[in-house]
Parts: C-alpha cells; structure tokens; sequence
C-alpha cells in the first residue's frame, strides 16, 4: 500500500474531487493495476471507519433514549392529528364531515350575529360572495380604523379579500377552541369573558383583555393566539401576521400548523403575496401538515390569478 | 435558557451535524429529543402498522442514515425541510425491514400506502450489517487513541482540530499518528482472515 494514494483516494471515494481531477484519476485506474487494488482496499477501510462513526452514534442516541423517554401524549397526539388527514378515509368518513361542516358553519352564523352597521356593500375587502358571514372591521380604542393597506399596491385588493373570506373559518376554529376549553375544569372567568367580546365583535376589549395575560400563564400561547385571531377578525392583518408567525415556529405549541396556516392569510391580507407564497410553499412542504390541502388549493389560486 | 426552547432552523442544524463533535451531538440531540420529530416519525409508523419495537429501531436507524447523509451532503434543502427529509428516511427504513421479513405486515405496505421506497435492498443490507459486525470485531483491537482520533478523522476534521482536540504536540506528529492509525487498521483488516474471506466472497 502506498501511502502517497490515500488521500487521493480517500477523496475519490468520498466523492470530493472535481469533475476534471475525477476524470484524470479515473484515466489513471483503467490504468494502474496497483492503484485500482488500492482503491479497493480503502472503499473497505472506509467502511470500517463508517461502521466506528455509526456504533459511537449509536451508543449515544442509547444514551439519549433512556435519559429522554418518548412523549407518549406527543406520539398520541400526532396519530389523532394523522388520523384526521388520512389519505382514502371511507365514505361515510365524508359523509359525516360534510355534515359537521354544514352544522358547524350553520352554528356559527347563528352564533356571531349581524351587527346593525354591516360593511358598505362598495367596499372592495368584502367578498361578494359571502357578506353576512363576515364580521364588520372594529374600531380601535381610539375610535380609529385599523391600519389599512398601502394604496395602489396591485396585489392588496385582491390578498385582502382571500383573507377576508377566511374570517369564518377563523371563527369556526375559535368556536371550537371554545368548545374544548368548555370542557375543561380549569376554564376561568376572563376566558369566558373574552370569548363572549369576540362573540359579539368586541375585540378591543378582547385585546385588552388578553394583553393582560401574563407569560406565566398555563394558557398563555393560547392567549396569543386569540389576540392574532382578534386583530385578523378586525381586519388588522399587519399586528395578526407577526403575531401567527411567532406560534407557529414555536415547537411547543399545540396549534402552530394552524397558526402558521392564519401567519400566510394574514400575510396575504398585507398585500404582501409573494411573501405570503412562501409561508404556503413551508407548509406544502411538509406533507403531515394539518392545513397542507388549504395551502395547495390557495397557491393554486393565487398563481392562477397572476 | 433551557435547550428546548432553542428554535433552531434547518442551516443550524446542518452545519452543527457538519461541525466539531459537540455541535454535532448538540444537534442531533435536538433532533432527536427536543423537536418533537421524533415523536412525529413514531406515531407515522405506528399508523402503517409498525409494531413499537420495530418503529423505535426505524426511527434511531434513520437518526444514522440522516447524520451520514447531511455530512457527506447528500442532502439537498431545496427539495425538502430536514423533518420532511428524516420522516421518509424513517418509511425507507421501516419499509427496508419489512421486505427484509423481519416481520409480517398488516394491511397496506407503508412504503406504497406514503409514497416511499425502501432505502437499499434487503439482502445487501443484510450482508454490509453482517460486514459490520465482523468489521467492530476487528476495530475492538484497535487502541483508543487510534480509534478517538480515526473518527475525528472520519468526521472531516482538519488537523489542527485533531490536534487541539487530543493535545497532540504538533500538526507533523498529528499527521505522523494519523498514517500509524491508518496502517494498524489496515493491517488489522488485512490480517483477519474472517474479514478477508468474507470480502472476497462478495
């Protein structure tokens, strides 16, 4: 064995040499018995040195396994989670989402009534389709309307209407965040409170409410996330975005595939569309993600309307 | 600030796998303990039928395959984030046990049912991992020195980080252990028969 080869080699076998130097030491194999033995006798060698790196690996990961053992409620979690986007669920699987989707949205536009001053039937951020569902911009508490879109900017009517149509939605959502906070024994007061001002479209009380929440709290990224959903119900999709955004790279939360689906509609009510299809493009990319359909039906919509 | 709470991105992750050991232990311990990945990957296999046992195997086998393949950059960000990347190399190995007939398999094949392709064939798997155990047979006869400084070696350290790290004098004598290293593992191989008849067999 000569060992003025085994670096070159070595870099050979680990793929490292470029395309020219490749083939001038390729040239040279055909060649050179000797070299091509050598060559040979390394790949082996590496192997071995592989086989040292994986076993140390493997002792760790040991190690790591026992001193952090499985979060069983995560692993139980994610199959309910995985459970509800499986690929062929059966008919009646169908069947009885279309009819929770029906009651659901039935509820809750009995729910949410019409306020006495609806949104000017002129004004472009309202979707024709569905005005009675939407519930009407609030004022601040300075009896301002919440920060508008610039002005001129081609893509804002059209991002500011898609996010608008998803205000349902978005209620749907907090209607069933509510419901299993119902359930829960250790529901308090201010959340009771808070629900009912977003219930009849008070949500600057919500959020001041919900500003007082401190991070202490056991609910507190819940908390945060209904003050992104108030300002995105008042149309104020410039304090919502941030604010989604933040939650859904936060591993700890238990909604941030739903906060980083509400992160790229907000987004997308700022005008910003190209910003908002990568947001879309992130959760595309994960093929587990709850919202991953949504985002694939809204990309396609969005590219379509360039 | 506690380890979990540390966010990191794919790039941090990627050049911790590719950085010094600790870096590297850093982010693989990320990986596989604080990302909740982990957890991810076993409640999917269990779902395509993955006994518990089978599934924690997969899961830490693709934990190796991810760490090899980000250091010899096979990976490539722009198809897919390193969770998306780990979770089919879990299917691929889950798949690659289930036709290598370690165990019998309930309703649809996962690899089919998500998309994915066993990893390697079954029976050359089989071979390099009994090439593997005869190859830790013979490395066991290797001194430790040898052995800290042939994996640091193996993980694209220079020599001066090889240096620093095993407090040897001077970059000469680093490169001087370093070639005694190689020829004792050469010859180590060289002279196991076991080892030479079962390489020459394939």
């Amino acid at each position: 064995m000569r060992a003025d080869w085994i670096e070159p080699i070595d870099r050979y076998l680990s793929e490292q040499m470029s395309g020219t130097e490749r083939a001038d030491f390729e040239a040279e194999l055909a060649t050179n018995a000797a070299l091509a033995a050598q060559v040979e006798q390394q790949r082996t060698h590496l192997l071995a040195l592989e086989t040292l790196v994986e076993d140390e690996l493997r002792q760790q990961l040991g190690t790591w396994k026992d001193s952090h053992p499985v979060n069983m409620e995560t692993v139980l979690r994610e199959q309910k989670r995985l459970g509800a986007t499986q690929k062929n669920p059966r008919w009646w699987v169908w069947l009885l989402a279309l009819l929770g989707v029906i009651g659901t949205t039935w509820w809750t536009v009995s729910f949410f009534p019409k306020k006495d001053n609806p949104t000017p039937a002129s004004q472009p951020t309202t979707p024709p389709s569905t005005p009675s569902a939407l519930p009407p911009m609030a004022q601040d508490s300075n009896g301002k309307m919440p920060q508008q879109p610039s002005v001129g900017h081609q893509t804002v009517p059209q991002g500011r209407s898609i996010a608008a149509n998803y205000r349902t939605a978005l209620q749907t959502d907090l209607t069933t965040m509510q419901n299993e906070w119902g359930q829960r024994s250790d529901a308090s007061d201010t959340w009771t409170i808070v629900f009912e001002d977003m219930e009849h479209h008070r949500y600057t009380e919500a959020i001041r409410r919900l500003k007082t929440i401190p991070d202490t709290d056991a609910r507190y990224l819940d908390a945060r996330f209904l003050l992104a959903a108030c300002y995105y119900l008042s149309g104020d999709y410039g304090q919502a975005s941030p604010l989604f955004g933040r939650l859904a790279t936060n591993n700890a939360y238990l909604r941030a595939e739903r906060a980083a689906w509400y992160e790229a509609l907000a987004t997308l009510g700022q005008g910003q569309k190209d910003k908002a299809l990568i947001l879309l493009h992130q959760i595309i990319a994960e093929p587990t993600h709850a919202y991953r359909d949504k985002a694939l039906a809204l990309r396609r919509t969005l590219l379509r309307g360039e | 600030m506690k380890k979990t709470a540390v966010l990191q991105s794919d790039e941090t992750l990627m050049a911790g796998i590719c950085g010094t050991p600790e870096q590297r232990a850093f982010a693989l311990e990320h990986i596989f303990v604080h990302s909740g990945w982990r957890e991810t990957a076993l409640a999917m296999l269990l779902r395509a039928g993955a006994a518990w046992p089978d599934a924690q195997d997969a899961v830490q086998e693709a934990m190796i395959t991810l760490d090899r393949r980000v250091r010899k950059g096979y990976y490539d960000p722009s198809r897919a984030s390193l969770k998306t990347y780990f979770i089919g190399i879990c299917h691929g190995q889950f798949a690659t046990q289930q036709r290598s007939g370690r165990r019998i398999a309930l309703g649809d094949p996962p690899g089919e049912f998500l998309g994915f392709q066993p990893l390697e064939n079954p029976e050359s798997l089989y071979l390099e991992e009994e090439g593997k155990q005869l190859i830790r047979k013979t490395l066991e006869r290797l001194e430790t020195h040898c052995r800290e400084l042939l994996l640091r070696y193996m993980l694209s350290f220079s020599m001066k980080e090889i240096r620093d790290e095993l407090q040897i004098v001077s970059d000469a004598m680093t490169r001087k252990t370093a070639m005694n290293c190689r020829k004792k593992l050469f010859s180590l191989l060289e002279n196991s028969p076991i080892l030479k008849s079962y390489f020459e067999e394939k």
